[in-house]
């Protein structure tokens, strides 16, 4: 084995290790003392930010850039980046790296977020801190993971901790409900996930990504493992019909956490989806055809053939309920999390190709999804962390009628937040409407116009519950019961400092989108 | 990159306002008069741009003061800037009724901070849509003008204010996503990979289907559509050459000028803004398009020359954004159809023509888009008001002659009747609703309603003087809109309400009031020596002359047009009756006590209408600087949708016989509009090439409207040029 080898792996090894220190700082540390733990942690996951970054640079500055998508099939020239590493179990590639950034990105919000003075002292206990880390330090393995056994365990991991986080307000009933729902629902998904992996490993012997090439007689084993294994992840997602459970988690989970679920799990999952779609779902054909004693064989993407349709028609129905049922909520954490169901069906978009895509366009449609997982997290993260503020006597504020005259008390968190909706509507020039540009693009291009358009008309009706909160900010209507009571923040300068500098990344990402395509 | 070197106009044209909104965010909120300052200085340089453009601007068809830098690369997406005759009044009058709208806006007491910040940001979107030649960055303007706008009217409107901003936003909104839809489209098909193998392809495939199909075969839709699927691929053959080499053309041009010893780098950097890759022989391929490039422009060179050169041609145009090379692929966008399971195949360009239409018939807003707009003029502050009036609209019908006719031109004419229909019912409909209304500025605001449909008359006509009238009703109607609102924000702002029957007897203690809002009602009346005569007056000369379509299958084309007008004349009689009934009603008769002691205007409001009278007054008696400004890019615009019919195969060709005739009796080629000396006749004038980028000074005074009133007989239609060779050969086979 190759060590050095290891340190692609170091940002993962970072958020571990910050896990373990804050786990045992709690021990010392006095209870009045505990904001201390969370920014530790944060210092965990920009060191974490620091080491990806270092390493991306270095591979840049050596190999020029590190593949946009290892695909298990390609064969790695002589001198080039080899991105597999501990014998086929990770694969770090851009596209992987891109991820690993979300994810830290997310875990740090959901620490600030809990930071100062929560009331519920089991918010603040060393363990809610490591956990978080734990969980993101799952996401970021899943993201890289590239065999079947990793991305069991990997997704265990963030699945176990998101499990506890989502329960940690003791006090709160809505917590429980939510903690209870997602164990029992996420348990069954996983059992489809372990089903799908275990008939995949009785008909091939093997856990590698890659299984399904060999599949030979046993091919209708292997698709019906596939179809399991998918049920898995599209539950991880949140895509219909597997979203049922989005909505109550999301609303009882302490808020931090249901940014984390809805970023940072998210686009782990989606990374999964991903190493499927363009790599598991490979499977050799024999041709009868045999020339000079070799036998030839014909790869054929069963996803991308027979299941691509049932692939838009599924993120069609997932933009199409999302948003619709989005717009009746009078609580915008709830409003959130069927926008993130939404939002999910944006993304899936990205995943139809044309059924013989070769690298240069999967490459492309990788990149428009990462554009977007990386937009709706910076935008998605900056809501919640303003949703996160907005609390009284320790009552979090989350409904409609509570964001009112925002815009008067506190009129740079509501400017940041009138942002943060706009751009998940996509309007331009913020990131939303890049990233929804570049899906819809890449639908068409892959000849799924009639998608594209059915998406481009469920953005349109997104906007009206997006404007809602807009509209309570900035021009409460007149008021039937007078001057409407003003809305209430606490502060918190590191989570205020996190959403101005996610609300400018939402611009900025907007206006100079090749920015950020540059990295690949 | 900028490619006339100096400052670029444009850029400071459109983003000088949002620097004023930078600034304002910096300075405290409680320093009101230095905000104010700001906003003026911030809103006073488009203006001075515009000043600058209306005196140096020649128009030659071209696009000028272009600027060009590439913005995201994996899309192709450029920073495109430029005008030409169609967008130069455009930013005239953007920068005058900007600035104009930011001094109005003086009165303002709520959150001005916010509102000012909020209005530059506004003035950014709509001067970036009047000069923007990319499609992406014009739909980037676009939604931008949006946010500021629905804030705008949303915080500082009236009591209604949250509703009529969630309904214009939604409107809008609405329009944006067909325009989205149809740029992801636009960009879709904008590729291609054209050999002369598929044009031979396709043939065999007609035979076959000939062979198959036996005498039948010709009125076969599926023929057809293949015939006009292989014109579409001559001609984006033909262009698609064409454009290679004239941008290399361009390229070598370019670095000629920079000089031959010039570094490198620089070379790269032209090449670059060119779209021309460099590759190590560019010099020697640089040199070879100097040789093929002007043999291509047509000199001495046959349709059949032409195609040898190119059946080796195996042109791959990258996708792109860009207008212009849009403009120049419609041929691409002609072949296409839309399959759809229930209705069968549907003509690409047709559908994309109907999704923009809806677009920016929003916008404009045409009968039976126009429900947000009386709404948002009346809950708007005064200066949104005029600036919804004097520009918003125009983004519309400038959509229309910039995005819709370019890229779709033969759509244009396929739909040249019923647009004319709809404008004339937005004619007749505005000026009805209007008479209906007690409010003052919801009468104003159905009058824009009912102006607009002029515009939308004069554009379908597809003659010179409808297209003239059209941008200059355009014009004409922001400057007296814009006086009409200002004067109602006068009156509202003494009297707090706007009841046309509540006041009377005005004159008496508001005497100059009541002078300049007789200039506005008179100039948007129509009233000879006032603006808004001209562009109404070109428009119905223009519209009755247009031959283009029938109704109902009647024998003589000219006929709907011609009945279209008659009924448009009907317009101005009623927009005489509302405006002069609400003239009776407010300042004359018996003086209503309350108001016996308001004050007359003061300084500022003067100062704010009178540019406005001096327009109004000015384009009324000598409407030729605007006109000079407009006619040969008209002229390029009415040629490229006239000429597209060429190649727009089957059935077109015998409807439009009359409009053709007309056009090669007349082989030579009219000088337009703006040289034409007063009594030269069109046939004296054989030598001056429309579209010469050097055509002779404007000879003074040529009156138009004398002109007009005479009655000549020639068609003054600009024609479009030698048309004997335009229908191809391929054509006259399908038939």
């Amino acid at each position: 084995m190759n060590w050095s080898q290891l340190n692609e792996l170091l940002p993962i090894g970072v958020v571990l290790t910050t896990s373990l220190v804050v786990v045992f700082l709690s021990l010392v540390l006095a209870p009045k003392d505990r904001y201390v733990l969370s920014l530790v942690g944060v210092a965990g996951c920009i060191l974490g930010l620091l080491a990806l970054g270092k390493n991306y640079h270095a591979l840049a500055a050596e190999y020029g850039q590190p593949p946009v998508f290892f695909n298990g099939l390609a064969r790695v020239a002589e001198g080039a980046y080899n991105p597999v590493l501990l014998g086929g179990a990770f694969v770090v590639d851009g596209f992987g790296m891109s991820i690993m950034a979300v994810a830290l990105l997310a875990g740090a919000l959901a620490l600030l977020c809990t930071t100062p003075h929560e009331d519920d002292s089991a918010l603040s206990t060393g363990e809610y801190f490591g956990l978080i880390l734990l969980a993101v330090a799952g996401m970021m393995l899943l993201a890289v993971a590239h065999d079947f056994l990793t991305l069991l365990i990997s997704l265990e991991v963030m699945s176990v901790a998101t499990y506890i986080l989502a329960g940690s307000a003791r006090r709160d009933v809505r917590s429980g409900e939510s903690a209870l729902k997602y164990l029992v629902l996420g348990a069954f998904s996983t059992a489809f996930l372990m089903f799908g992996i275990a008939f995949l490993y009785g008909a091939t012997g093997s856990l590698a990504m890659q299984a399904p090439l060999v599949a030979g007689e046993h091919l209708p084993l292997v698709k019906a493992a596939l179809a399991l294994i998918l049920v898995g992840v599209l539950f991880k997602v949140g895509a219909v019909p597997f979203h049922s459970w989005v909505p109550d988690v999301y609303e009882g989970a302490p808020t931090g956490i249901t940014a984390l679920m809805a970023v940072g799990v998210k686009a782990a999952a989606f990374a999964v989806v991903a190493r499927l779609c363009f790599e598991a779902f490979n499977m050799v054909k024999e041709l009868p055809k045999v020339i000079n004693g070799h036998r030839f064989i014909e790869i054929v993407y069963p996803l991308r053939e027979g299941w691509l349709s049932l692939f838009a028609v599924l993120a069609i129905l997932t933009m199409a309920l999302g948003n619709l049922l989005a717009m009746h909520q009078n609580n915008v954490k709830r409003m959130l999390a069927y926008s993130g169901i939404a939002h999910s069906g944006y993304l899936l978009l990205a995943f139809l190709v044309t059924p013989k895509a070769g690298g240069a366009e999967i490459t492309q449609h990788l990149q428009a999804a990462s554009f977007y997982l990386l937009a709706y997290g910076v935008m998605t993260l900056g809501a919640f962390g303003v949703l996160s503020l907005m609390r009284e006597d320790g009552r979090p504020m989350e409904k409609m009628e509570d964001f009112t005259g925002l815009a008067k008390e506190h009129p740079a968190l509501a400017l940041c937040m009138a942002v943060f909706m706009l751009s998940l509507a996509g309007m331009p020039p913020f990131a939303g409407f890049f990233a929804k540009f570049l899906v819809f693009k890449s639908a068409v291009s892959s000849g799924y116009a009639w998608a594209a358009v059915l998406g481009i008309l469920t953005s349109v009706a997104s906007l009206y519950y997006y404007l809602r909160v807009v509209v309570r900010m900035y021009m409460a209507p007149a008021g039937a019961e007078g001057e409407p009571a003003p809305a209430r923040c606490r502060y918190a300068w590191t989570l205020n400092l996190l959403i101005y500098g996610t609300g400018a990344l939402t611009l900025l990402l907007g206006l100079l989108p090749q920015w950020l395509s540059r990295l690949y | 990159m900028y490619e006339s070197g100096g400052l670029p106009l444009l850029t400071l044209f459109t983003f000088a306002p949002v620097l004023g909104t930078l600034v304002l965010l910096l300075i405290p909120s409680r320093r009101a008069d230095i905000i104010k300052t700001v906003a003026a200085a911030a809103a006073a340089v488009p203006m001075l741009v515009g000043f600058y453009v209306f005196w140096v601007y020649k128009d030659t068809g071209e696009l000028q003061y272009r600027e060009s830098l590439l913005w995201i690369d994996g899309l192709n997406v450029y920073y495109r800037l430029g005008i030409d005759g169609i967008s130069a009044p455009m930013v005239v009058l953007s920068g005058l009724v900007g600035f104009i709208a930011v001094v109005a806006s003086w009165g303002i007491e709520k959150q001005i901070k916010g509102y000012f910040a909020l209005i530059l940001l506004l003035l950014t979107g709509m001067n970036g849509v009047f000069v923007a030649l990319d499609f992406f960055l014009f739909y980037v303007f676009w939604e931008l003008m949006l946010l500021p706008m629905y804030f705008l009217i949303g915080i500082w409107g009236g009591p209604n204010r949250v509703y009529a901003a969630i309904k214009f936003f939604l409107y809008t909104m609405a329009g944006s996503v067909l325009m989205l839809v149809v740029l992801l489209a636009c960009w879709y098909w904008s590729d291609g990979r054209y050999a002369t193998n598929d044009v031979s392809a396709l043939n065999r495939r007609i035979e076959l289907r000939q062979e198959e199909l036996g005498e039948a075969a010709a009125d076969q839709a599926d023929v057809l559509a293949m015939q006009a699927e292989r014109h579409a691929l001559l001609k984006a053959l033909n262009d698609a050459r064409e454009a290679i080499l004239k941008r290399r053309f361009d390229a070598g041009e370019a670095i000629d000028k920079a000089g031959t010893m010039a570094p490198e780098s620089q070379k790269r950097r032209i090449l670059k803004a060119y779209g021309v890759e460099w590759t190590p022989d560019i010099d020697a391929q640089l040199a070879a398009a100097h040789e093929i490039y002007p043999s291509l422009g047509g000199i001495g060179m046959s349709e059949d020359e032409r195609g040898l050169l190119l059946a080796e041609a195996n042109i791959e145009l990258e996708r792109t954004f860009d207008l212009l090379e849009l403009k120049e692929r419609y041929g691409l966008f002609l072949g296409k159809f839309v399959l759809f399971r229930f209705l069968g195949p549907r003509s690409f360009a047709a559908l994309m023509f109907i999704f923009l239409f809806v677009a920016f018939a929003i916008k404009v807003p045409v009968f039976p888009f126009h429900t947000w707009l009386p709404w948002a003029h009346v809950e708007a502050p005064t200066a949104i008001s005029v600036i919804l009036a004097g520009i918003l609209l125009k983004m519309g019908v400038y959509g229309f002659l910039r995005v819709s006719y370019g890229l779709f031109p033969t759509m244009a004419v396929a739909y040249a009747v019923p647009i004319a229909m709809l404008g004339v019912f937005n004619i007749l409909y505005g000026a009805c609703c209007a008479m209906a209304q007690d409010d003052m500025k919801k009468l104003v605001a159905y009058s824009s309603v009912s102006h607009m449909g002029f515009c939308m008359l004069g554009m379908a006509a597809l003659t010179t003087w409808g297209l003239t009238g059209s941008i200059l009703q355009m014009f004409n109607h922001g400057t007296s809109t814009s006086m009409m609102f200002l004067l109602v924000g006068v009156i509202y702002d003494r009297a707090h309400h706007r009841e046309i029957n509540k006041f009377g007897g005005l004159a008496k203690v508001l005497p100059v009031y009541t002078g300049v809002m007789t200039l506005a009602l008179f100039a948007s009346m129509g009233l000879p020596g006032l603006s808004g005569f001209i562009s109404e007056i070109l428009v119905f000369l223009g519209s009755f002359r247009s031959k283009l379509g029938s109704l109902g299958g009647i024998s003589r084309p000219e006929v709907s047009f011609q009945s279209l007008t008659v009924l448009a004349a009907i317009g101005v009689v009623l927009t005489a009756a509302y405006l002069l009934w609400m003239m009776q009603r407010v300042f004359f008769g018996p003086l209503n006590e309350k108001y016996k002691d308001y004050s007359d205007m003061n300084g500022r409001e003067i100062f704010t209408l009178a540019p406005l009278c001096i327009v109004v007054i000015l384009f009324g008696v000598y409407p030729q600087p605007l006109i000079n400004l407009t006619t040969q890019s008209v002229a390029k615009l009415q040629r490229h949708v006239l000429d597209s019919r060429g190649i727009a195969g089957s059935g077109e060709k015998d409807r439009y016989a009359d409009a053709d005739e007309e056009s090669i009796e007349q082989p030579h080629a009219p000088a337009p509009l703006a040289t034409r000396a007063p009594k030269a006749k069109l046939a004296a004038q054989p030598d001056a090439p429309a579209g010469s980028p050097k055509a002779p000074e404007a000879a003074p005074a040529p009156s138009l409207i004398k002109e007009a009133q005479a009655e000549r007989p020639e068609p003054l239609t600009l024609q479009t040029g030698d048309r004997e060779g335009a229908p191809p050969g391929e054509l006259a086979a399908a038939r």
